[in-house]
Order: C-alpha cells, then sequence, then structure tokens
C-alpha cells in the first residue's frame, strides 16, 4: 500500500469514520489519537526508507480522467519530507492541546485539514493539487466560522472568498498551460514534471505566471495580498491558527519551490529582484505593525507574516543557502508560532485576555509556562541555539550572495524581530506580577510536556542541524543546478 | 434495429400522458398512487432506453426501402438516445424527489401528472427531430404543458403572473423559431435538417443571407428559453411563482431539451457558418455571466438566487457554446456533461427546499436557514454538497463540469471569455457559501420537527451521494461509471450526429 496515499487518508477516513458512527466525544479522541499515531509512525518509516540522493520517491501515478491526462500522482522529495515532518509534529501536539478543550466538531475539522494539506502537499498532477488546495479551505472556513470569536461569521466567509479568488486565478493559469502543451503534443497531460519540459518550446505569455503565482501570495501572505491576514488571525481558534500559518502558509511556500520554480524558471529568474524586494517590504512593514500592536494575537500574527516573508527572500535569491534557510525556517517557524500560539490559548483561557498591557510578571506566577515561552519567543528572534538561527544565518548569506544591498536589508530583520520580542517578554514575561496575571495557574502537567517537547526539538534542530539538512539538501542542490543551466 | 423498438419510450410516454388524462379524468385518485404509476410509466420507457447506451448508431425513424412514414421528420441516433435518457431519468428523479410536496399540496390536481408526461413527450420529440417545424412543435407541445403546470396553483396570485407572463412572452419568442425556419425554407425549399446541412456546406456564406437570418432568428427563441441575459426578464418571476417541483423541471430537464436541440441545429447545420454566430454568443456568454452574477448577488429568498443562479449556469453554457468554432466534440460533451452536473446539483437544492417547505406561504430566504444544521443535520450536509457542486468546488461533479467547460474555451482561445467565467464562479461562491454559513454558525431560532424518512429525502441523499462521486469517483470500481465515462457517452453521442 502506498505510504503517501496512506497520510493523505487515514486523516480523512478517521473524520468519515466519526462522522458516519456519531462518535462520541470520547471516541472521537481515540480515533484521533490512533490517526495521529500512524501518521507519525509512516513519516517515522519514510524518513528511514527515504534516499536521500534520489529525485522523487514513493511515487503513485493511477489515471484518473484519461482523456485529459489527469491522474492521481502523487510523490515526495526532501523538501515535502520536511514539511510532512512538521505535520507529523505539529498536529498531534495539537490533538494533544485540544484534549481536553475542544468539542467532536474540531477534531472532524482538524482531521479533514490535516488530510486536505497532506494532499496538496503530496500532489504531482495539478488538477489533484488543486483539488487538494481547495478543499483544504473547506474545514478551515467551518472552524472559523463555528468556533471562531471575534465577528466569526462574515470572517469566514471572507477569507475563503480572498483565498479563493487566488485559486481559481490559479485554476486558469494550469488550464491555459495544459492547453499550449495539447497544442504542441497533441495530448492532453496535467503531469507537472511533463508540463515542465516542454516550456522551452513555447513562449508563455508574463501573465500565466502572475495568475499562478498569485494563489500562493495570497496565501502566505505577501505584502499587498495581505487584507485577509487580521481579521482571521483576530477571529479563528487556536488550533485553526496553528494549521493556518503553521501549515498553509509553508505550502504556500513549498508550491512556489515545487510548481512555480519548474515550470517557470526564466520567469522566476527575472522577477527574483521583485519579489526580493516584496519580501523586504513585507518584512520591514510587518515587524513594525508587530511593534505597534497592543494584544498579543495580532502582535504573533504579524510576526509571523514577517517571517514569511523572509522565508520568500531565502527562496528567491535562487542559491543553495537561500533556499536552504528558507526551508529550514520554514520547520523552525512553524514549530515556533506553534508552541507560542498554544502559550497563547492557555493565557488566554486561564486569565481572559491577551492585551500586553494587562500582564506581567508571568514568570513568576507560572513559571514553567514563562520558561517556555521565553524560549520559543527567542527562537523566532533567531538566538544561536535554537533552530531559527540557523534558518536566519543561512538565509542572510544566501541573500548576500544574491546582492550586497539584498543581503544588508535582509539583516534588519533580526532587529526587527529582537525589538518586538524582546519587548513583548519584558512586559509580559519578567517583572512583578499584575492583576491580571495573578488569576493565572500552573500549566498542566499535560501541556507543559507537550510544549517542552516541542522546545525541545526547536533546539534541537539549532543545535545539531547538519542531521536534517542533510536530507533535503541534495534535492535543492540538483534542482538549483536546472536553474543555474539556464540563468 | 426496429424503429418501433427504437420509438418505444416515446408511445409509452405518449400513451402513458393520455392514459392519465383519461384516468384523472374518471377515477380521481391520491396524488401518491398517481406519482407511483407515474414513475412506473417512466420506469418503462426507461427499459427502452438504457440497452441503446454503449451503441453507435443512426436511423431514421419508420424509413425503410419501400416507405417513409413521417418524410424523414424523426431520428433516432446515440444523440436522441443519451438526451431521451437525460430526459426520462431527470423527469423521475423530479417527481421521486417531491413525493412529499405533491401530496402534501391540495393544489396539485391529478392532471399535473399526465402534463409533466406530455412535457417528457415533447421533449423527447424535441431530441428525434430532425426537421425544423417538428421541432417547433415539439418545443411547443412541451412548452404548453409547461405553461399549465406553472399556473396549476390557480388560487395563488404568483402562479398566475408566472403563468401569463411566460405564456405571453414565451408564445412570443415561439413565433421567432417559426420566422426563422420560414426564411430558411425560402432559400432552401426544405426544412429537413440532412437536406439544410448539405445545403449549407455546399454554398458559401455571402451567398445564404437568408439562412443566417433564419438562424440568427432560431437562436433568438433558443437564448429566450435558456434565458441569456438580454431574454432573461422572465426567469426570476417564473420560477418563483411556479411551485417547486415545475420549477425543478424548468430549470434543469427543460434546458436539457432547449440545448439538444440547440446543439444539433449549431452542429449538423450551421457549423459551415459559424464565424456568423460567434461573436454573438461570445457576447451574449459575457453579457449572461455578469448580469445574471449581478442579479443572483441581490437576492433573498433562496428559490431566486437559484433562479438568477440558473442564468449563471446558462452563462457557462454559452461559453462553451461560443467554442464551437475550434472543437466541436470537446465543446459539445462539455455542454451535455455540464447539463448533467447543474441537473444534479439543481433538482437536489430544489429538491430539499420543496421538501422542508410544505406549506407554500413561507418564502424560504437566507434567514430561514439560520441554524438549519442543528435541526436537521443530514439535510444541512446535503444542501452544502449541492452548493459546492453548483459553485464549482472541487470534488463535486460541478467542478468536473466547470473544468469541461473551461478547457473548451481556452481550447478555442476565447481566453478573455474564460476569465469571465471565472470571476462569475467567484462570485457565485459568495452567494452559495452564504447559505452554508448561514446553516451552521448560526444559533437555530426554532425547533426541529423529526424527519420521516420517505422517499423524498432518500432521494435527496442518493443525489447528494451521486454528486460527490461524480466528482471525485473513478474507473478503478468497474460497475459504476466514473467521472469520466460520462464524457465518453457525451463525445460518441455527439460523434453520431456527422
Amino acid at each position: 500500500m502506498n505510504l503517501l496515499t496512506l497520510l493523505i487518508f487515514i486523516p480523512i477516513f478517521s473524520a468519515a469514520i466519526i462522522v458516519i458512527s456519531s462518535a462520541n466525544l470520547k471516541w472521537t479522541k481515540i480515533i484521533t489519537a490512533l490517526a495521529s499515531l500512524s501518521i507519525v509512525l509512516i513519516t517515522i518509516k519514510l524518513f528511514i526508507d527515504f534516499n536521500v540522493h534520489g529525485s522523487l520517491q514513493f511515487e503513485l501515478n493511477i489515471p484518473w480522467i484519461a482523456s485529459y491526462g489527469i491522474a492521481y500522482h502523487v510523490g515526495l522529495d526532501g523538501f515535502s519530507l520536511t514539511i510532512m515532518m512538521l505535520v507529523a509534529i505539529l498536529l498531534p501536539l495539537t490533538f494533544i492541546f485540544m484534549l481536553d478543550r475542544s468539542t467532536k466538531g474540531m477534531f472532524i475539522a482538524m482531521l479533514l485539514a490535516q488530510g486536505g494539506a497532506t494532499g496538496a502537499l503530496l500532489s504531482i498532477d495539478m488538477i489533484l493539487f488543486y483539488l487538494f488546495w481547495e478543499t483544504m479551505l473547506l474545514p478551515i472556513f467551518i472552524m472559523i466560522g463555528l468556533y471562531g470569536i471575534t465577528n466569526r461569521q462574515k470572517v469566514a466567509l471572507r477569507i475563503t472568498l480572498y483565498t479563493i479568488f487566488g485559486s481559481l486565478a490559479m485554476l486558469f493559469a494550469i488550464l491555459v498551460l495544459a492547453y499550449h502543451y495539447f497544442n504542441l503534443n497533441g495530448v492532453w497531460s496535467f503531469n507537472l514534471y511533463t508540463l515542465a519540459q516542454f516550456h522551452t518550446q513555447v513562449e508563455l505569455p508574463f501573465w500565466i505566471y502572475i495568475a499562478f503565482l498569485s494563489a500562493f501570495l495570497i496565501k502566505i501572505p505577501m505584502f499587498g495580498f495581505h487584507g485577509w491576514l487580521k481579521s482571521a488571525y483576530e477571529s479563528a481558534p487556536t488550533p485553526t491558527l496553528i494549521i493556518l500559518s503553521g501549515i498553509m502558509a509553508k505550502l504556500g511556500v513549498y508550491t512556489i519551490y515545487r510548481f512555480i520554480f519548474l515550470l517557470f524558471p526564466q520567469e522566476v529568474i527575472d522577477s527574483s529582484i521583485y519579489l526580493i524586494g516584496l519580501g523586504i517590504l513585507g518584512m520591514l512593514y510587518f515587524g513594525i505593525a508587530a511593534l505597534m500592536q497592543k494584544e498579543l494575537r495580532i502582535l504573533f500574527a504579524y510576526s509571523s507574516a514577517s517571517h514569511m516573508s523572509l522565508i520568500v527572500i531565502g527562496l528567491f535569491t535562487l542559491n543553495i543557502y537561500g533556499i536552504s534557510g528558507g526551508v529550514y525556517l520554514i520547520t523552525a517557524h512553524a514549530l515556533a508560532t506553534g508552541g507560542l500560539f498554544l502559550i497563547l490559548a492557555i493565557i488566554a483561557e486561564q486569565s481572559e485576555t491577551t492585551i500586553m498591557q494587562d500582564h506581567s510578571g508571568i514568570i513568576h506566577q507560572s513559571p514553567w509556562l514563562g520558561v517556555l515561552f521565553t524560549l520559543f519567543a527567542l527562537s523566532i528572534v533567531g538566538i544561536p541555539g535554537s533552530s531559527g538561527f540557523v534558518a536566519e544565518l543561512l538565509i542572510i548569506m544566501g541573500s548576500f550572495h544574491y546582492n550586497m544591498s539584498v543581503g544588508f536589508l535582509t539583516t534588519t530583520t533580526v532587529l526587527i524581530a529582537m525589538t518586538f520580542t524582546l519587548w513583548m517578554l519584558q512586559r509580559m514575561v519578567f517583572g512583578p506580577i499584575s492583576t491580571t496575571t495573578q488569576k493565572m495557574t500552573h500549566i498542566s502537567i499535560k501541556d507543559g510536556l507537550a510544549l517542552s517537547l516541542l522546545a525541545f526539538i526547536i533546539y534541537f534542530m539549532g543545535v545539531m542541524p547538519d542531521i536534517f539538512i542533510s536530507y533535503f539538501e541534495p534535492a535543492l542542490d540538483t534542482s538549483l543546478s536546472n536553474f543555474g543551466a539556464r540563468s | 434495429m426496429s424503429s418501433l423498438f427504437l420509438a418505444a419510450p416515446l408511445i409509452i410516454v405518449g400513451l402513458g400522458a393520455i392514459g392519465l388524462m383519461l384516468l384523472s379524468a374518471f377515477k380521481p385518485m391520491p396524488s401518491s398512487k398517481l406519482n407511483l404509476i407515474t414513475l412506473g410509466i417512466l420506469f418503462l420507457a426507461l427499459l427502452f432506453e438504457l440497452p441503446l447506451i454503449n451503441d453507435s448508431f443512426s436511423h431514421i425513424l419508420f424509413k425503410d426501402a419501400s416507405s417513409d412514414i413521417f418524410n424523414g421528420m424523426l431520428i433516432s441516433d446515440s444523440f436522441s438516445s443519451l438526451f431521451t435518457l437525460l430526459f426520462t431519468a431527470g423527469t423521475i428523479l423530479t417527481l421521486a424527489i417531491s413525493h412529499r410536496y405533491l401530496v402534501a399540496n391540495t393544489f396539485i390536481i391529478n392532471e399535473f401528472f399526465s402534463l409533466i408526461l406530455f412535457a417528457l413527450f415533447g421533449m423527447i420529440l424535441l431530441a428525434m427531430s430532425y426537421e425544423l417545424v417538428t421541432a417547433f412543435i415539439a418545443l411547443e407541445t412541451a412548452s404548453l404543458a409547461i405553461y399549465i403546470l406553472i399556473g396549476i396553483d390557480k388560487k395563488n396570485a404568483i402562479s398566475n403572473e408566472a403563468l401569463f407572463k411566460y405564456l405571453l412572452i414565451g408564445s412570443f419568442a415561439g413565433t421567432f423559431f417559426l420566422l426563422g425556419t420560414l426564411f430558411i425554407y425560402l432559400q432552401i425549399g426544405s426544412t429537413n435538417l440532412g437536406v439544410i446541412s448539405t445545403y449549407i456546406n455546399t454554398h458559401p456564406m455571402h451567398k445564404s443571407q437568408l439562412i443566417i437570418v433564419g438562424g440568427s432568428l432560431i437562436m433568438i427563441t433558443i437564448m429566450f428559453k435558456v434565458g441569456a441575459f438580454l431574454f432573461h426578464t422572465w426567469v426570476l418571476d417564473v420560477y418563483d411563482g411556479a411551485c417547486m417541483p415545475v420549477t425543478m423541471y424548468i430549470s434543469a430537464t427543460f434546458k436539457i431539451a432547449i440545448f439538444s436541440i440547440a446543439l444539433r441545429i449549431f452542429l449538423v447545420d450551421f457549423s459551415a457558418y459559424i464565424e456568423f454566430f460567434q461573436p454573438a454568443l461570445e457576447a451574449l456568454a459575457f453579457l449572461t455571466l455578469i448580469g445574471g452574477s449581478l442579479l443572483a448577488l441581490s437576492q433573498h429568498s433562496i428559490k431566486r438566487m437559484l433562479a438568477a443562479s440558473s442564468i449563471v449556469h446558462s452563462g457557462y453554457l454559452l461559453i462553451a457554446l461560443a467554442s464551437f468554432d475550434k472543437d466541436q466534440i470537446i465543446a459539445g460533451s462539455a455542454i451535455i456533461f455540464y447539463l448533467i452536473a447543474y441537473f444534479l446539483s439543481s433538482v437536489g437544492a430544489l429538491g430539499l427546499l420543496s421538501y422542508i417547505s410544505v406549506d407554500r406561504q413561507k418564502t424560504l430566504t437566507y434567514e430561514s436557514f439560520k441554524g438549519f444544521s442543528t435541526r436537521y443535520p443530514i439535510l444541512a450536509l446535503a444542501m452544502s454538497v449541492f452548493m459546492l457542486s453548483l459553485a464549482g468546488f472541487p470534488s463535486t461533479i460541478g467542478f468536473i463540469g466547470k473544468f469541461y467547460i473551461f478547457t473548451s474555451g481556452i481550447a478555442s482561445e476565447h481566453y478573455l471569455l474564460v476569465a469571465v467565467g471565472l470571476f462569475a464562479a467567484f462570485v457565485s461562491i459568495y452567494y452559495y457559501f452564504k447559505l452554508i454559513s448561514v446553516m451552521y454558525f448560526y444559533p437555530s431560532d426554532r425547533e426541529a420537527k423529526p424527519l420521516t424518512v420517505t422517499l423524498s429525502p432518500t432521494v435527496i441523499v442518493v443525489i447528494a451521494i451521486i454528486t460527490i462521486w461524480g466528482g471525485i469517483g473513478t474507473g478503478l470500481v468497474s460497475f459504476l461509471p466514473g467521472a469520466d465515462h460520462f464524457i465518453d457517452y457525451a463525445s460518441q453521442a455527439l460523434e453520431s450526429l456527422f
């Protein structure tokens, strides 16, 4: 049985089983736990069986709509393995967090979102990818609308519309691309690698590139495409935020690497300076916006967007340092923000407010929580020893390699991140205990252990990065050599 | 193949209609019993259509070496047999899903069922007609039955208004068809589609002005019946005024019938002159998509929203119709597949509306659906599936339908048209998802009445399952047709036209 198919469909079938059998909450949790455990085990098996020097592995290709060349085609390479590992770590920990807090509907929706995101991660056929990309939106729509907070009904619809606009533009680009292939070869095909090989023979209009890219720019979000960011982070429940910012934003970056780099190499090279410019602008803008926030949730939202812009900068430097740094920061950032959002949820439920001014001295009131908070926040800053440091170092090296001034501007990220993070820490975690903070109690053992495991992984990755980098670096190297040959 | 066997569905439905009419005159029966009798007649007709699915054939009816009774007016080929199958299955599903509605409402008189069969008879005749005047007669037969069906609720002022609106405008539009036939006859001397096709293929366009005029007039009637933009003013009021089963019937099955004659006329005859008609079709598609979307955005009543959205769906079909200049088989198969997908989703949605609104006085608006998911979870899930399919969301049959339509548009390089189509799809996400969000995200303000499992909810759930299966099903399960088999049947049907 194909391991990748299992990874995609185990969560989906678990959700279906829960719905059809009308399971009660206890059985829902048991089924979710079993599903998560099997995902973790399968991911470990993938790691063991993975051939570091191979290209696409664990492939499965079954024709689906044969007359149009659409197939169920899935495959895994170094980059997707890294993100799969992310999914396998982050989601079980989120489920552990949800065990005593969430209703049955949240579990079902999270499982479906996990299945959809995994499907989008592993698809090689473009229509299959489009299917998973769109359907992973539905659970998010339901979660924000049903379980969200401020203004949830309107926000759910608004976010869905914003994202689908990009997806429809992407569909247009996919269809035009496939049609050009059909025109040349007389056969329809939506296989990514088939379409990637022919584009050298045909001049594609530039707007196809922009249309295709727009879906991902909205998802990440890049500056200018970020209108949905604030309302989403204001209204969504915490597990949704973890999947939204931890998995789906990263999927946006991953799919740029997987699809855009393969299909439009020349356009990528030509437009890289603009996208890096957009990334720098976003990084600075979101960083300053984070600095101005009074409320913790939105601060995390903007800090997350700022780092996503940094990842995109790393990606578009088009050299091995930048892209490796981008991949590494994806992992580091997802884990760290996952931890931060979980902590935010704990603070919110214990003291009913997340306004920074109200809190002070968390570390004295709830030491374990305070330590974890500090560790995660410092990893965001990029303190040496954390995986964030390794990632940001690589990205900065990559951007210097690309261009001196770009490199100089990129280093400001450390400064900006340091400003809002350290200020937040100083105000909330340290100092005398405020009245609001006094309402907080010690963190529960279960939550504490889960978060400590997360922190351990983050710092382990920071101290011994080579174990992880060696998994994706050879694949990146080969794909970049394709680039180098063209530029 | 014997002509009697090929014409059996037509004969069965015709005799059934007359029989039901006599039955309702001499022996009044409760609607539930009559519904089952009608379904029985339809299943009998279906039995004669199913064996013909995979064959490719073309046979003028009742013509052999010695005699030609109907003078080549009727033809039975794969195209007509596919459409006959679609009409019969469509009527079966419509009647089955409306069972509770028909039983509960007293204005459903016994003649209702014979009228449905008369309309079906007209539609099958339309699919089988090989001659323009026959097509007109068939069209008018079906339309007359539908006019009466629209106004069947005599005491309701809105129904009466809808009846007269459609009667007056519809008859007026129907006469354009006759005038067009007249002009074509003037030039060619025959109204037989085969003779017209030979003439058109042998004469250049600049010598056939009368044919062009005639074709344009026929196109006006078709566009009117389909609800394209400039001819759409009747759609909202008529769909709203008719009772639910009739709205289902005209929005889905009747639309398929109009497209059957439109496809036959365009493909068999006017394909040589397509450069004249194509810009008009393109412009109509533009206007329909944009105008329909604007209309649908501003509706509060769900039924009117579905009516306005049916204008938008006609717009998508017009995109494919405007793509006929490049590849006809791709565009034609896309139209047929999309009609099937639209039929399933539309009948499902309207059927669900009819099931929960047994009392006609209450207009169902978005507000009435607040908290629907807490009252009826399974029905809410089915409604969400139908909304997703109408919006063209992936993993439903509606997405595959839109995929085929947009691909055929791109394959004939009408990029701007497809872009407008995609934009209309984006706008439609708003008004379809609004219903889903209202159902799930708001608390319920009334009690849930218990759900008895009868014919109607079962059919609703079955159609919802078919909608999902059509979107993701594959040929891996060999005995069930997968997502790509329907398109193969459609292509085969179209090829039998030539």
